[in-house]
């Protein structure tokens, strides 16, 4: 697999590793939980992964670094080649590299109360590893740390930075403001690459995303299946990956179709994701820990499973091509994320009814302001509704702040509650 | 029928004989680098205080951070629960559990039965918790046992800032040595805490009675600022650093009479 990966890149990371035999131990592990899972799907995310970060040390295109909320149809429609930091900052922590590149960002005065993501990707760039930008394109929606991250970056690489500036209602007016900013960001993407933005490029990409948001949803509805037939934990990792930076791409909606026929096998032969299931759990918040950690096992000791998350709901309608930037406007502000927090209460607790859950887990991310401010108001309201809900405080990315013994009280006293 | 639980907490090992709906006996002793040998230990002594030999035990729950490395247990249940538990049985009027042991500070909502219905704990640090009272009694020069009636002479407010363990230290001594009375610095150690865990006891539903467990409930002058802080009906059991084991051995006869 490791064959894909882009040859300077390759060695830049070898090299890296080799300077520091603790990273290299860590590398190991994170190697051995990518080959140890052979899933068809999982390996279409490796591919893809590597292959777009092939490409962008080619630059035969624009490369973008962009945020998980910007549309990744536009981008794709446009003829970019995204990369995303907070992504990779995500698949780096998963192999054991995360704590290399967070020294780095606190050795130039990155503060460790900033969300572990960003310090990750801030080392990343100070360190000069990921192809650079050729522009940047972020979205203000739910995270208020990318937009400084992105700007800062944008003065470090001298290159523009386009924020999409996502406002807080779901209304006309809002998604027509939107709509303005993608127009005129598409027509200066035009001017420097000298492409002309067409309308067949348009179809084709939009058609790619809205196939594979159908397989998204069906998916979805497999996931109400007792027992549950696919883990949040992998949904939250290379899923989620997938989900945030493939839609309008051949290769995602081969990943899509992929992993739907993988799950409708286990759903069909009535495979659970563990054998007895006592808990369904969802899991609130768009991240989970992604270096080594004992969560899923705490989770699966005590026949709990999270049969879903809220980072996989689709909240948005099909794009329509014929209005493509009023479309891409309305996913946008489709998000139950943004907006009054009744939003995301309502949706939150749909979604307890639809997976038949038993207990609510809210992952909340040092740093992290979006998620962590609305997470007592949705405890309060769940409580009132009889559906016990955990605030489990926790890192993603920075394993400094991960304490096994208190992470698994935490965990196994809420479960010993819905007992 | 003769059952144990079994605490082994980040600081002490607590062990308690339950035989009959009663408290037969119990030992608390000092975690170490081997804790499954000396939880062994502590169980024996135990046993060997109630006249009773390992082979009458017909069931062992085991709760604490050494939970589950202890092997000759028959579960393993988290000290969340067993607190609640052994403060349901101590006093059926307790609705809520404040336990602040040597690393964690928990606080319980319980209802009438015991079972938890809601919980917070300390982030990772130990602000707030035993640990932080030892550092701070060793730069005082007083022993921990002492903090609580030394704080009960005090006459004059101070209030500490900082509740990082490190910080906090280095401000006793700076107090220290411009001229503050030991009784005022460690009242105002005792209300920082206090505040600190009133603020994460806020989380919750507070509902009385309102049951304080853990070592630190031995300390009279924590309890004093927590009384005061909480306005609540406050109840300590005699001794409330056993509440945890004596949960896990209630839970040890519950699961004898499941059978
Ligand atoms: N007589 C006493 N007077 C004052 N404080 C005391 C006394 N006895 C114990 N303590 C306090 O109790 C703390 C230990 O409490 P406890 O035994 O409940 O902790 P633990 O269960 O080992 O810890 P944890 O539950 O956090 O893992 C000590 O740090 C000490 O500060
Ligand atoms: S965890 Fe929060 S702060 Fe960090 S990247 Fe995600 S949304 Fe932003
Ligand atoms: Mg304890």
């Amino acid at each position: 697999m490791l064959d894909n990966y882009n040859d300077n890149f390759k060695s830049a990371l070898i090299k890296k590793i080799a300077k520091n035999s603790n990273t290299y131990q860590l590398g190991n592990i994170g190697s051995k939980i990518y080959f140890r899972k052979s899933s068809k799907s999982f390996k279409l995310w490796l591919d893809f992964l590597f292959y777009q970060l092939k490409e962008a040390c080619k630059k035969r295109k624009l490369v973008v670094w962009t945020n998980i909320y910007t549309p990744s149809e536009l981008l794709y429609a446009l003829g970019l080649i995204p990369i995303y930091p907070e992504l990779i900052s995500g698949v780096l922590a998963s192999v054991g590299l995360a704590s290399y590149f967070i020294e780095t960002a606190e050795s130039k005065f990155y503060t460790t109360d900033l969300c572990s993501f960003y310090r990750v990707a801030t080392g990343l760039v100070l360190k000069g590893w990921f192809p650079e930008p050729d522009l940047i394109i972020s979205s203000s929606q739910l995270c208020d740390g990318s937009t400084k991250f992105f700007h800062s970056i944008s003065k470090y690489y001298n290159c523009e930075h386009y924020l999409i500036d996502t406002p807080y209602y779901n209304d006309l007016n809002s998604q027509k403001y939107l709509a303005a900013q993608l127009k005129e960001i598409a027509h200066k993407i035009d001017e420097i690459s000298g492409q002309q933005l067409n309308n067949e490029r348009i179809n084709h990409t939009f058609n790619l995303s809205n196939q594979a948001r159908e397989y998204i949803i069906k998916l979805s509805k497999f996931r109400e299946n007792i027992p549950s037939p696919l883990s949040g934990w992998d949904a939250m990792a290379y899923i989620l990956y997938m989900f945030f930076s493939s839609l309008g791409t051949e290769r995602g909606l081969e990943f899509y179709r992929t992993l739907y026929q993988e799950v409708r096998e286990r759903v069909d032969k009535g495979i659970g994701v563990i054998k007895e299931e006592k808990h369904r759990i969802l899991w609130l918040h768009q991240i989970r820990p992604y270096y080594q950690n004992e969560i899923i096992q705490n989770l699966k000791e005590n026949k709990a499973v999270i049969s879903f998350e809220e980072v996989s709901y689709v909240y948005w309608s099909a794009l329509d091509p014929q209005r493509p930037w009023a479309s891409l406007a309305q996913k946008m502000t489709s998000n139950f994320g943004i907006g009054p927090i009744e939003r995301r209460v309502k949706t939150v607790y749909d979604l307890v009814k639809r997976y038949n859950i038993d207990g609510v887990i809210h992952f909340s991310q040092r740093g992290c302001r979006q998620s962590c401010g609305g997470a007592y108001i949705i405890k309060d309201f769940l409580q009132k509704k009889g559906v016990p809900m955990l605030i489990l405080d926790g890192d993603g990315a920075d394993s400094r702040n991960y304490s096994k013994a208190q992470t698994r009280t935490r965990i196994e006293a809420f479960l010993e509650m819905l007992s | 029928m003769i059952v144990a639980g079994l605490d082994i907490g980040s600081l002490t090992i607590k062990a308690v004989i339950f035989e009959e709906n009663k408290i037969k006996g119990f030992t608390i002793v000092p975690t170490g680098a081997d804790a499954n040998k000396l939880t062994k230990d502590c169980l024996e002594l135990t046993l060997k205080r109630t006249g009773n030999d390992f082979k009458d035990l017909q069931a062992i729950v085991a709760t604490g951070y050494g939970r589950i490395s202890v092997p000759f247990t028959d579960k393993s249940i988290t000290e969340i629960t067993c607190h609640a538990i052994g403060a349901n049985w101590l006093n059926p009027d307790t609705r809520t559990v404040i336990d602040i042991g040597g690393q964690d500070s928990k606080v319980i909502s319980v209802d009438q039965d015991g079972r938890v219905v809601d919980f917070v704990m300390n982030d990772k640090c130990a602000a707030g918790t035993g640990r932080f009272l030892e550092v701070m009694a060793n730069a005082l020069g007083v022993k921990t046992e002492e903090l609580g009636n030394e704080s009960l002479k005090s006459k004059k407010k101070i209030t500490i800032s900082s509740m990082c363990t490190v910080f906090a230290e280095s401000e006793v001594i700076s107090l220290i040595a411009e001229g503050c009375a030991k009784e005022d610095i460690i009242r105002g150690l005792h209300e920082a805490i206090s505040n600190r865990i009133c603020s994460m006891a806020c989380r919750l539903r507070l509902e009385n009675t309102i049951a304080l467990t853990g070592g630190v409930a031995k300390n009279i002058g924590m309890v004093h600022a927590l009384k005061k802080r909480l306005k609540a009906k406050v109840y300590v059991p005699e001794e409330p650093q056993i509440v945890g084991a004596l949960g896990a051995a209630i839970a040890a006869s519950r699961i004898l009479y499941s059978e």
